[in-house]
Protein backbone atom coordinates (compact mmCIF):
# COMPACT_ATOMS: atom_id res chain seq x y z
CA UNK A 1 0.00 0.00 0.00
CA UNK A 2 2.04 3.57 -1.25
CA UNK A 3 -0.11 5.46 0.62
CA UNK A 4 0.34 3.94 4.13
CA UNK A 5 4.16 3.80 3.31
CA UNK A 6 4.21 7.88 2.78
CA UNK A 7 2.38 7.89 6.19
CA UNK A 8 5.16 5.88 7.64
CA UNK A 9 7.64 8.14 5.85
CA UNK A 10 6.28 11.59 5.98
CA UNK A 11 4.28 10.73 9.53
CA UNK A 12 7.10 11.33 12.16
CA UNK A 13 8.22 14.37 11.02
CA UNK A 14 4.52 15.83 10.65
CA UNK A 15 3.64 15.54 13.91
CA UNK A 16 7.25 16.80 15.81
CA UNK A 17 7.19 20.06 13.44
CA UNK A 18 3.57 20.25 14.38
CA UNK A 19 4.07 22.51 17.89
CA UNK A 20 7.10 23.99 16.09
CA UNK A 21 4.52 25.14 12.85
CA UNK A 22 1.49 25.82 14.92
CA UNK A 23 3.40 28.36 17.18
CA UNK A 24 5.28 29.87 14.30
CA UNK A 25 2.82 30.00 12.10
CA UNK A 26 0.39 31.83 14.58
CA UNK A 27 2.88 34.27 16.16
CA UNK A 28 5.55 35.01 13.46
CA UNK A 29 4.25 34.56 10.21
CA UNK A 30 0.55 35.49 10.46
CA UNK A 31 1.56 39.06 12.00
CA UNK A 32 3.83 39.50 9.10
CA UNK A 33 0.75 39.07 6.77
CA UNK A 34 -0.78 41.74 9.00
CA UNK A 35 1.81 44.10 8.62
CA UNK A 36 1.75 43.78 4.61
CA UNK A 37 -1.80 44.46 5.15
CA UNK A 38 -1.57 47.08 8.01
CA UNK A 39 0.97 49.40 5.74
CA UNK A 40 -1.65 50.15 2.98
CA UNK A 41 -3.34 51.83 6.09
CA UNK A 42 -3.57 54.91 8.07
CA UNK A 43 -4.26 52.38 11.34
CA UNK A 44 -3.45 54.73 14.84
CA UNK A 45 -4.12 51.41 17.10
CA UNK A 46 -7.02 52.90 18.03
CA UNK A 47 -9.91 53.92 15.29
CA UNK A 48 -10.52 51.32 12.48
CA UNK A 49 -7.90 51.42 9.68
CA UNK A 50 -8.47 53.24 6.27
CA UNK A 51 -7.04 52.48 2.87
CA UNK A 52 -4.42 54.71 1.81
CA UNK A 53 -2.90 52.66 -0.98
CA UNK A 54 1.10 53.04 -1.75
CA UNK A 55 1.17 56.57 0.87
CA UNK A 56 3.30 55.24 3.35
CA UNK A 57 6.01 53.23 1.39
CA UNK A 58 6.20 56.77 -1.03
CA UNK A 59 6.63 58.71 2.37
CA UNK A 60 8.91 55.89 3.65
CA UNK A 61 11.05 56.46 0.51
CA UNK A 62 11.92 60.18 0.85
CA UNK A 63 11.53 59.89 5.01
CA UNK A 64 15.73 60.99 6.39
CA UNK A 65 14.93 59.80 9.31
CA UNK A 66 14.29 56.03 8.34
CA UNK A 67 17.65 56.48 6.01
CA UNK A 68 19.61 57.49 9.05
CA UNK A 69 18.56 54.71 11.36
CA UNK A 70 18.98 51.91 8.65
CA UNK A 71 22.25 53.58 7.83
CA UNK A 72 22.71 53.71 12.01
CA UNK A 73 22.19 49.53 11.80
CA UNK A 74 24.72 49.18 9.19
CA UNK A 75 27.05 50.95 11.41
CA UNK A 76 26.35 48.83 13.96
CA UNK A 77 26.98 45.81 11.78
CA UNK A 78 30.34 47.21 10.89
CA UNK A 79 31.42 46.69 14.35
CA UNK A 80 31.16 42.91 13.89
CA UNK A 81 34.67 42.88 14.13
CA UNK A 82 34.88 44.11 17.50
CA UNK A 83 32.10 42.16 18.88
CA UNK A 84 33.90 38.95 17.56
CA UNK A 85 37.60 39.92 18.60
CA UNK A 86 37.18 41.48 22.06
CA UNK A 87 36.05 37.65 23.71
CA UNK A 88 38.63 36.34 21.30
CA UNK A 89 41.70 38.01 23.02
CA UNK A 90 39.61 37.72 27.07
CA UNK A 91 39.53 33.84 26.22
CA UNK A 92 42.53 33.31 24.80
CA UNK A 93 44.41 35.14 27.88
CA UNK A 94 42.00 33.11 30.26
CA UNK A 95 43.16 30.37 28.38
CA UNK A 96 46.89 31.18 29.42
CA UNK A 97 45.85 30.97 32.98
CA UNK A 98 46.63 34.72 34.16
CA UNK A 99 46.01 35.08 37.68
CA UNK A 100 42.76 35.17 38.27
CA UNK A 101 41.67 34.15 35.59
CA UNK A 102 38.38 32.24 36.90
CA UNK A 103 37.49 35.45 38.84
CA UNK A 104 37.61 37.43 36.18
CA UNK A 105 35.75 34.66 33.96
CA UNK A 106 32.68 35.21 35.99
CA UNK A 107 33.26 38.90 36.44
CA UNK A 108 32.83 39.23 32.41
CA UNK A 109 29.77 36.83 32.39
CA UNK A 110 27.49 38.97 34.86
CA UNK A 111 26.14 41.70 32.31
CA UNK A 112 24.96 38.50 30.49
CA UNK A 113 22.45 38.16 33.38
CA UNK A 114 21.34 41.85 33.23
CA UNK A 115 18.04 42.77 31.37
CA UNK A 116 19.44 44.74 28.67
CA UNK A 117 16.98 47.39 29.20
CA UNK A 118 19.03 47.48 32.96
CA UNK A 119 22.46 48.01 30.92
CA UNK A 120 21.02 51.01 28.88
CA UNK A 121 19.80 52.36 32.02
CA UNK A 122 23.19 52.20 34.07
CA UNK A 123 24.99 53.40 31.26
CA UNK A 124 22.77 56.22 30.65
CA UNK A 125 23.41 57.43 34.40
CA UNK A 126 27.01 56.97 33.95
CA UNK A 127 27.28 59.04 30.78
CA UNK A 128 24.61 61.40 31.08
CA UNK A 129 26.34 65.04 31.33
CA UNK A 130 26.50 65.33 35.47
CA UNK A 131 26.91 61.70 35.45
CA UNK A 132 29.77 59.23 36.28
CA UNK A 133 32.28 59.54 33.70
CA UNK A 134 32.01 63.33 33.52
CA UNK A 135 32.40 63.57 37.06
CA UNK A 136 35.62 61.51 37.01
CA UNK A 137 37.69 63.23 34.12
CA UNK A 138 36.59 66.41 36.40
CA UNK A 139 38.33 64.85 39.54
CA UNK A 140 40.94 63.91 37.36
CA UNK A 141 42.15 66.97 35.56
CA UNK A 142 41.08 65.71 32.17
CA UNK A 143 38.11 68.51 31.94
CA UNK A 144 38.89 69.04 27.95
CA UNK A 145 37.83 66.08 27.42
CA UNK A 146 34.27 66.07 28.95
CA UNK A 147 31.75 65.64 26.54
CA UNK A 148 27.96 65.44 26.88
CA UNK A 149 28.05 62.01 25.45
CA UNK A 150 24.85 60.63 25.06
CA UNK A 151 23.85 64.61 22.99
CA UNK A 152 27.04 64.67 20.67
CA UNK A 153 25.44 62.72 17.61
CA UNK A 154 29.06 60.88 16.85
CA UNK A 155 29.36 59.81 20.80
CA UNK A 156 26.02 58.57 21.19
CA UNK A 157 25.96 55.73 18.65
CA UNK A 158 29.78 55.06 19.45
CA UNK A 159 28.40 54.76 23.18
CA UNK A 160 25.71 52.38 21.42
CA UNK A 161 28.27 50.44 19.68
CA UNK A 162 30.80 50.70 23.30
CA UNK A 163 27.79 48.82 25.56
CA UNK A 164 26.81 46.08 23.09
CA UNK A 165 30.47 45.11 23.08
CA UNK A 166 30.16 45.24 26.61
CA UNK A 167 27.56 43.19 27.21
CA UNK A 168 28.51 41.15 24.93
CA UNK A 169 31.86 39.89 26.07
CA UNK A 170 30.44 37.54 28.37
CA UNK A 171 28.79 34.79 25.96
CA UNK A 172 31.66 35.25 23.98
CA UNK A 173 34.22 34.50 26.66
CA UNK A 174 32.14 31.52 28.02
CA UNK A 175 31.92 29.96 24.01
CA UNK A 176 35.78 30.82 22.90
CA UNK A 177 37.05 29.36 26.29
CA UNK A 178 34.88 26.25 25.80
CA UNK A 179 36.21 25.80 22.33
CA UNK A 180 39.32 27.05 23.30
CA UNK A 181 39.95 23.77 25.91
CA UNK A 182 39.26 21.27 23.07
CA UNK A 183 42.74 22.44 20.39
CA UNK A 184 44.70 19.75 20.92
CA UNK A 185 47.85 20.86 23.49
CA UNK A 186 50.29 19.18 21.27
CA UNK A 187 49.97 21.63 18.07
CA UNK A 188 50.65 24.55 20.86
CA UNK A 189 53.63 23.21 22.26
CA UNK A 190 55.01 22.32 18.87
CA UNK A 191 55.04 26.10 18.20
CA UNK A 192 55.88 27.12 20.61
CA UNK A 193 59.08 25.12 20.54
CA UNK A 194 59.80 26.88 17.18
CA UNK A 195 60.18 30.02 18.73
CA UNK A 196 56.43 31.39 18.35
CA UNK A 197 55.37 34.22 20.35
CA UNK A 198 52.31 33.85 22.51
CA UNK A 199 50.42 36.12 19.97
CA UNK A 200 51.71 34.21 17.15
CA UNK A 201 50.52 30.99 18.71
CA UNK A 202 46.66 32.74 19.12
CA UNK A 203 46.55 34.19 15.61
CA UNK A 204 48.22 30.70 13.67
CA UNK A 205 47.35 27.79 15.50
CA UNK A 206 44.17 28.78 17.87
CA UNK A 207 42.72 31.11 15.69
CA UNK A 208 42.42 28.57 12.73
CA UNK A 209 41.43 25.50 15.12
CA UNK A 210 38.27 27.03 17.11
CA UNK A 211 37.27 28.34 13.75
CA UNK A 212 33.85 27.21 13.46
CA UNK A 213 32.74 28.48 16.48
CA UNK A 214 34.09 31.59 15.54
CA UNK A 215 31.74 31.41 12.61
CA UNK A 216 28.95 30.30 15.24
CA UNK A 217 29.54 33.15 17.97
CA UNK A 218 29.48 35.56 14.61
CA UNK A 219 26.11 34.24 13.57
CA UNK A 220 24.78 34.54 17.18
CA UNK A 221 26.15 38.22 17.42
CA UNK A 222 24.42 39.13 13.86
CA UNK A 223 21.09 37.90 15.53
CA UNK A 224 22.34 40.03 18.89
CA UNK A 225 22.53 42.99 17.11
CA UNK A 226 19.64 42.48 14.80
CA UNK A 227 17.28 41.73 18.19
CA UNK A 228 18.85 41.79 21.56
CA UNK A 229 19.62 45.06 21.95
CA UNK A 230 16.42 47.08 21.02
CA UNK A 231 15.41 47.92 24.88
CA UNK A 232 19.05 48.67 25.72
CA UNK A 233 19.44 51.24 23.01
CA UNK A 234 15.94 52.29 24.24
CA UNK A 235 16.77 53.04 28.24
CA UNK A 236 20.82 54.30 26.78
CA UNK A 237 19.92 57.35 24.40
CA UNK A 238 16.27 56.55 23.19
CA UNK A 239 17.22 56.85 19.78
CA UNK A 240 18.67 60.41 20.22
CA UNK A 241 19.77 62.74 19.42
CA UNK A 242 17.46 63.20 16.68
CA UNK A 243 17.53 59.65 15.01
CA UNK A 244 21.14 59.59 15.54
CA UNK A 245 21.71 56.44 17.37
CA UNK A 246 18.11 54.42 16.88
CA UNK A 247 18.13 51.23 15.28
CA UNK A 248 15.55 50.83 12.81
CA UNK A 249 13.23 48.38 15.27
CA UNK A 250 13.32 51.62 17.61
CA UNK A 251 11.94 53.37 14.53
CA UNK A 252 9.21 51.00 14.02
CA UNK A 253 8.12 51.46 17.99
CA UNK A 254 8.43 54.85 17.80
CA UNK A 255 6.18 55.32 15.02
CA UNK A 256 3.65 52.75 16.38
CA UNK A 257 3.57 54.11 19.99
CA UNK A 258 4.94 57.50 20.02
CA UNK A 259 3.62 58.86 17.51
CA UNK A 260 0.77 56.52 16.88
CA UNK A 261 1.03 55.85 13.29
CA UNK A 262 0.87 51.97 13.15
CA UNK A 263 0.03 51.82 9.74
CA UNK A 264 3.45 54.00 8.70
CA UNK A 265 5.07 51.70 10.90
CA UNK A 266 3.92 48.32 9.62
CA UNK A 267 5.05 49.85 6.39
CA UNK A 268 8.89 50.53 7.96
CA UNK A 269 8.88 46.93 9.07
CA UNK A 270 7.92 45.43 6.00
CA UNK A 271 10.69 46.96 4.27
CA UNK A 272 13.18 46.47 7.10
CA UNK A 273 11.93 42.63 6.76
CA UNK A 274 12.97 42.06 3.21
CA UNK A 275 15.98 44.12 3.70
CA UNK A 276 16.94 41.37 6.77
CA UNK A 277 16.11 38.62 4.78
CA UNK A 278 18.26 39.65 1.51
CA UNK A 279 21.32 40.41 3.83
CA UNK A 280 20.70 37.07 5.46
CA UNK A 281 20.50 35.40 2.08
CA UNK A 282 23.70 37.17 1.04
CA UNK A 283 25.59 36.70 4.38
CA UNK A 284 24.50 32.62 4.23
CA UNK A 285 25.80 32.49 0.88
CA UNK A 286 29.31 34.10 2.16
CA UNK A 287 29.70 31.47 4.45
CA UNK A 288 28.74 28.60 2.29
CA UNK A 289 31.43 30.05 -0.74
CA UNK A 290 33.95 30.56 2.25
CA UNK A 291 33.52 27.16 3.30
CA UNK A 292 33.96 25.51 -0.07
CA UNK A 293 37.26 27.18 -0.87
CA UNK B 1 66.36 20.07 19.51
CA UNK B 2 68.64 22.87 21.95
CA UNK B 3 67.16 25.08 24.49
CA UNK B 4 67.39 28.57 24.00
CA UNK B 5 69.58 29.28 26.05
CA UNK B 6 68.05 32.39 27.72
CA UNK B 7 65.03 30.28 28.92
CA UNK B 8 64.93 31.30 32.61
CA UNK B 9 65.30 35.19 31.51
CA UNK B 10 62.17 34.53 29.00
CA UNK B 11 60.34 32.79 32.25
CA UNK B 12 60.39 35.42 34.03
CA UNK B 13 59.66 38.18 31.31
CA UNK B 14 56.55 35.64 30.38
CA UNK B 15 55.62 35.56 34.15
CA UNK B 16 55.37 39.33 34.59
CA UNK B 17 53.55 39.64 31.37
CA UNK B 18 50.97 37.97 33.19
CA UNK B 19 50.65 39.66 36.15
CA UNK B 20 50.41 42.99 33.97
CA UNK B 21 47.41 41.50 31.69
CA UNK B 22 46.15 40.33 35.20
CA UNK B 23 45.56 43.98 36.33
CA UNK B 24 44.40 45.37 33.22
CA UNK B 25 42.07 42.26 33.18
CA UNK B 26 41.33 43.34 36.92
CA UNK B 27 40.04 47.12 36.24
CA UNK B 28 38.14 45.84 33.48
CA UNK B 29 36.23 43.63 35.75
CA UNK B 30 35.40 46.62 38.01
CA UNK B 31 34.22 47.63 35.57
CA UNK B 32 32.04 45.29 34.31
CA UNK B 33 30.66 44.47 38.12
CA UNK B 34 30.44 48.20 38.58
CA UNK B 35 26.65 48.32 38.11
CA UNK B 36 26.13 45.33 40.25
CA UNK B 37 28.60 47.48 43.04
CA UNK B 38 26.15 50.33 42.29
CA UNK B 39 22.92 48.97 42.57
CA UNK B 40 23.80 46.79 45.70
CA UNK B 41 25.21 49.96 47.78
CA UNK B 42 22.15 52.08 46.12
CA UNK B 43 19.99 49.50 47.59
CA UNK B 44 20.61 49.58 50.90
CA UNK B 45 20.51 53.56 51.65
CA UNK B 46 18.14 55.69 52.98
CA UNK B 47 16.87 58.35 50.88
CA UNK B 48 18.18 60.96 52.40
CA UNK B 49 21.58 59.46 52.81
CA UNK B 50 21.21 59.01 49.14
CA UNK B 51 20.50 62.48 48.25
CA UNK B 52 23.76 63.98 50.29
CA UNK B 53 25.96 61.61 48.63
CA UNK B 54 25.32 59.76 45.38
CA UNK B 55 27.71 57.38 45.00
CA UNK B 56 30.04 56.77 47.71
CA UNK B 57 29.35 54.00 50.72
CA UNK B 58 25.83 54.30 52.50
CA UNK B 59 26.30 55.93 56.26
CA UNK B 60 23.64 53.88 57.21
CA UNK B 61 23.15 50.39 55.77
CA UNK B 62 19.58 49.70 55.95
CA UNK B 63 17.15 46.71 54.56
CA UNK B 64 14.03 48.91 54.32
CA UNK B 65 14.27 49.44 51.05
CA UNK B 66 13.09 45.54 50.19
CA UNK B 67 10.73 45.64 52.54
CA UNK B 68 9.66 48.86 51.06
CA UNK B 69 9.93 47.01 47.55
CA UNK B 70 8.21 43.46 48.61
CA UNK B 71 5.44 45.27 50.17
CA UNK B 72 4.53 48.90 48.25
CA UNK B 73 5.83 48.21 45.46
CA UNK B 74 4.02 44.41 45.17
CA UNK B 75 7.49 42.72 44.20
CA UNK B 76 6.06 39.54 45.78
CA UNK B 77 3.23 39.07 43.53
CA UNK B 78 5.27 40.30 40.49
CA UNK B 79 7.84 37.71 41.62
CA UNK B 80 4.74 34.65 41.54
CA UNK B 81 3.50 35.86 38.52
CA UNK B 82 6.87 36.10 36.30
CA UNK B 83 7.41 32.10 37.72
CA UNK B 84 4.44 31.80 36.25
CA UNK B 85 4.70 33.36 32.95
CA UNK B 86 8.36 31.93 32.49
CA UNK B 87 7.90 28.36 33.52
CA UNK B 88 4.59 27.85 31.05
CA UNK B 89 6.82 29.72 28.15
CA UNK B 90 9.55 27.63 29.13
CA UNK B 91 7.37 24.08 28.86
CA UNK B 92 5.79 25.49 25.62
CA UNK B 93 9.32 26.28 24.16
CA UNK B 94 10.59 23.25 25.08
CA UNK B 95 7.77 20.74 23.46
CA UNK B 96 8.51 22.86 20.52
CA UNK B 97 12.28 23.20 19.92
CA UNK B 98 13.16 19.59 20.87
CA UNK B 99 11.17 17.55 18.66
CA UNK B 100 11.60 19.54 15.83
CA UNK B 101 15.02 20.19 16.18
CA UNK B 102 15.42 16.15 16.58
CA UNK B 103 13.57 15.89 13.18
CA UNK B 104 15.51 18.32 10.95
CA UNK B 105 18.51 16.28 12.38
CA UNK B 106 17.80 13.09 12.31
CA UNK B 107 14.63 12.28 9.81
CA UNK B 108 15.12 12.67 5.97
CA UNK B 109 11.62 14.01 4.18
CA UNK B 110 11.12 17.07 1.69
CA UNK B 111 11.47 20.34 1.86
CA UNK B 112 13.45 19.65 5.27
CA UNK B 113 16.62 22.57 4.37
CA UNK B 114 14.43 24.82 3.15
CA UNK B 115 11.88 24.75 6.14
CA UNK B 116 14.77 25.00 8.74
CA UNK B 117 15.86 27.55 7.05
CA UNK B 118 12.53 29.51 7.16
CA UNK B 119 12.21 28.97 10.66
CA UNK B 120 16.02 29.92 11.69
CA UNK B 121 15.43 32.80 9.66
CA UNK B 122 12.38 34.28 12.35
CA UNK B 123 15.23 34.86 14.61
CA UNK B 124 16.98 37.32 12.85
CA UNK B 125 13.44 39.24 13.06
CA UNK B 126 13.18 41.81 16.13
CA UNK B 127 10.40 41.90 18.46
CA UNK B 128 10.59 45.51 18.01
CA UNK B 129 9.63 45.27 14.54
CA UNK B 130 6.81 42.49 14.97
CA UNK B 131 5.63 44.57 18.09
CA UNK B 132 2.39 46.26 16.01
CA UNK B 133 0.51 42.95 14.74
CA UNK B 134 1.52 40.97 17.60
CA UNK B 135 -0.33 43.56 19.96
CA UNK B 136 -3.02 43.66 17.67
CA UNK B 137 -3.43 39.64 17.23
CA UNK B 138 -2.69 39.13 20.67
CA UNK B 139 -6.31 41.09 21.73
CA UNK B 140 -8.02 39.50 18.84
CA UNK B 141 -6.75 36.20 20.19
CA UNK B 142 -7.87 37.38 23.88
CA UNK B 143 -4.06 36.88 25.18
CA UNK B 144 -4.58 40.04 26.73
CA UNK B 145 -4.01 39.64 30.43
CA UNK B 146 -3.26 36.10 30.37
CA UNK B 147 -0.07 34.82 31.62
CA UNK B 148 -0.53 31.51 29.02
CA UNK B 149 -0.87 34.22 25.61
CA UNK B 150 2.54 36.19 26.76
CA UNK B 151 3.93 32.44 27.28
CA UNK B 152 3.33 31.60 24.22
CA UNK B 153 4.54 34.68 22.20
CA UNK B 154 7.91 34.18 24.47
CA UNK B 155 8.43 30.86 23.38
CA UNK B 156 7.43 31.86 19.25
CA UNK B 157 10.16 34.49 19.71
CA UNK B 158 12.92 32.36 21.55
CA UNK B 159 11.90 28.71 19.33
CA UNK B 160 13.73 29.94 16.19
CA UNK B 161 17.17 30.06 18.32
CA UNK B 162 15.95 26.84 20.45
CA UNK B 163 15.56 24.93 16.93
CA UNK B 164 18.84 25.87 15.59
CA UNK B 165 20.37 25.10 18.96
CA UNK B 166 19.07 21.55 19.14
CA UNK B 167 19.13 20.48 15.26
CA UNK B 168 22.66 21.52 15.85
CA UNK B 169 23.20 19.39 18.72
CA UNK B 170 21.53 16.54 17.60
CA UNK B 171 23.07 16.53 14.11
CA UNK B 172 26.36 16.34 16.61
CA UNK B 173 25.10 12.62 17.45
CA UNK B 174 25.85 10.05 15.58
CA UNK B 175 22.90 8.12 13.61
CA UNK B 176 24.00 5.12 14.55
CA UNK B 177 22.51 5.19 18.12
CA UNK B 178 19.27 5.87 17.20
CA UNK B 179 19.43 2.87 14.65
CA UNK B 180 20.66 0.71 17.68
CA UNK B 181 17.38 1.53 19.23
CA UNK B 182 15.09 0.62 15.87
CA UNK B 183 17.33 -3.18 16.45
CA UNK B 184 15.58 -2.86 20.28
CA UNK B 185 12.05 -2.30 18.37
CA UNK B 186 11.60 0.62 19.89
CA UNK B 187 9.17 2.89 18.14
CA UNK B 188 9.96 6.47 16.52
CA UNK B 189 8.48 8.31 19.86
CA UNK B 190 9.83 6.31 22.21
CA UNK B 191 13.30 6.27 20.65
CA UNK B 192 12.90 10.19 20.81
CA UNK B 193 12.23 9.87 24.51
CA UNK B 194 14.07 7.59 26.17
CA UNK B 195 17.33 7.97 23.77
CA UNK B 196 17.62 11.39 22.09
CA UNK B 197 16.20 13.75 25.07
CA UNK B 198 18.63 12.39 28.13
CA UNK B 199 21.14 12.79 25.44
CA UNK B 200 20.24 15.97 24.31
CA UNK B 201 20.87 17.07 28.17
CA UNK B 202 23.42 19.67 27.81
CA UNK B 203 22.23 21.22 24.56
CA UNK B 204 18.48 21.49 26.46
CA UNK B 205 20.07 23.15 29.41
CA UNK B 206 21.87 25.75 27.68
CA UNK B 207 19.24 26.54 25.50
CA UNK B 208 16.95 26.78 29.32
CA UNK B 209 19.62 29.20 30.71
CA UNK B 210 19.23 31.70 27.74
CA UNK B 211 15.55 31.41 27.55
CA UNK B 212 15.12 31.55 30.91
CA UNK B 213 17.45 35.21 30.75
CA UNK B 214 15.50 36.24 27.85
CA UNK B 215 12.00 35.17 29.17
CA UNK B 216 13.16 36.87 33.17
CA UNK B 217 14.03 40.44 31.51
CA UNK B 218 11.82 40.85 29.03
CA UNK B 219 9.29 44.13 29.92
CA UNK B 220 8.06 45.71 26.44
CA UNK B 221 5.42 42.59 25.62
CA UNK B 222 5.01 41.78 29.41
CA UNK B 223 3.58 45.46 29.57
CA UNK B 224 1.49 45.33 26.62
CA UNK B 225 -0.13 42.04 27.02
CA UNK B 226 -0.20 41.49 31.03
CA UNK B 227 -2.16 45.15 31.52
CA UNK B 228 -3.85 44.25 34.90
CA UNK B 229 -1.54 45.47 37.60
CA UNK B 230 -1.85 42.67 39.73
CA UNK B 231 -0.97 40.47 37.16
CA UNK B 232 2.56 42.64 36.00
CA UNK B 233 5.68 40.46 35.50
CA UNK B 234 8.50 41.22 38.08
CA UNK B 235 10.56 43.11 35.50
CA UNK B 236 7.49 44.67 34.25
CA UNK B 237 6.72 45.57 37.70
CA UNK B 238 10.23 47.55 38.11
CA UNK B 239 9.83 49.59 34.61
CA UNK B 240 6.48 50.95 36.28
CA UNK B 241 8.54 51.49 39.28
CA UNK B 242 11.30 53.34 36.97
CA UNK B 243 8.79 55.77 35.51
CA UNK B 244 6.78 56.35 38.51
CA UNK B 245 8.05 60.25 39.68
CA UNK B 246 7.48 59.27 43.20
CA UNK B 247 10.10 56.04 43.38
CA UNK B 248 13.07 56.70 45.31
CA UNK B 249 16.38 55.42 43.64
CA UNK B 250 16.86 53.51 46.62
CA UNK B 251 13.48 51.50 46.13
CA UNK B 252 14.39 51.48 42.28
CA UNK B 253 17.49 49.70 43.49
CA UNK B 254 16.23 47.36 45.57
CA UNK B 255 13.74 45.98 43.16
CA UNK B 256 16.43 45.59 40.64
CA UNK B 257 17.97 43.20 43.37
CA UNK B 258 15.10 41.22 43.36
CA UNK B 259 15.02 40.94 39.28
CA UNK B 260 18.43 39.95 39.55
CA UNK B 261 19.26 37.07 42.14
CA UNK B 262 16.78 34.49 40.18
CA UNK B 263 19.29 34.67 37.02
CA UNK B 264 22.49 34.61 39.04
CA UNK B 265 20.98 31.81 40.94
CA UNK B 266 20.43 30.18 37.53
CA UNK B 267 23.32 30.92 36.11
CA UNK B 268 25.14 29.28 39.27
CA UNK B 269 23.14 26.12 38.67
CA UNK B 270 23.37 25.96 35.23
CA UNK B 271 27.19 27.07 34.11
CA UNK B 272 28.81 23.35 33.92
CA UNK B 273 26.49 22.95 31.04
CA UNK B 274 26.68 25.95 29.18
CA UNK B 275 30.08 24.94 27.34
CA UNK B 276 29.29 21.26 26.34
CA UNK B 277 25.34 23.08 25.36
CA UNK B 278 26.92 25.50 23.22
CA UNK B 279 29.92 24.45 20.94
CA UNK B 280 28.34 20.79 20.35
CA UNK B 281 26.75 22.20 17.17
CA UNK B 282 29.75 23.78 15.98
CA UNK B 283 33.38 21.90 17.24
CA UNK B 284 31.78 18.41 15.68
CA UNK B 285 33.82 19.26 12.26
Amino acid sequence: MPGRKLLTKVGPPVAFLLPVAALIGVLRVWPLEEAVRLSFTNWDGFSPPRGVGFANYRELWHDEAFRQVLLNNLKILAALPLFVATPFLVAAALQSRIPGWSLYRAAFFFPTLISPAIIGLTFNVVLKSDGGLNTVLHDIGLDSLRRDWLVDPTWALIWVILVIAWALIGVGTVIFLAAMGTVDASLIDAAKIDGASWWRVQRSVVFWQILPVIELWTVLVLIATFTQFFPLILTLTNGGPGHDSGTADLYVYQEAYSNFRNGYASAASVVIFVITVVFLGAFMGLFRWMRTR
Amino acid sequence: MTRPATLPMQWSRKLSGKWLVSLLFLAVSLSMLYPLYITIVLSMKTVPDYQRNKVGLPRHWTLSNFSHAWTQGHMGRYTVNSVIVVALALVILIVAAVPAGYAFAQFSFPFRRTLLGGIVAFAIVSPGLQIVPVFKLATELHFINSYLGLALIYAAFSVPFGVYLMSAYFEGVPRAIFEAGIVDGAGVFSRFLRLAVPIARPGLLTLITFAFLTFWNEFIFALFILLDPNKRTLTAGVARLHDDVYTSQPLLAAGLVFTMVPCVLVFALLQRNLNEGLTAGATKE
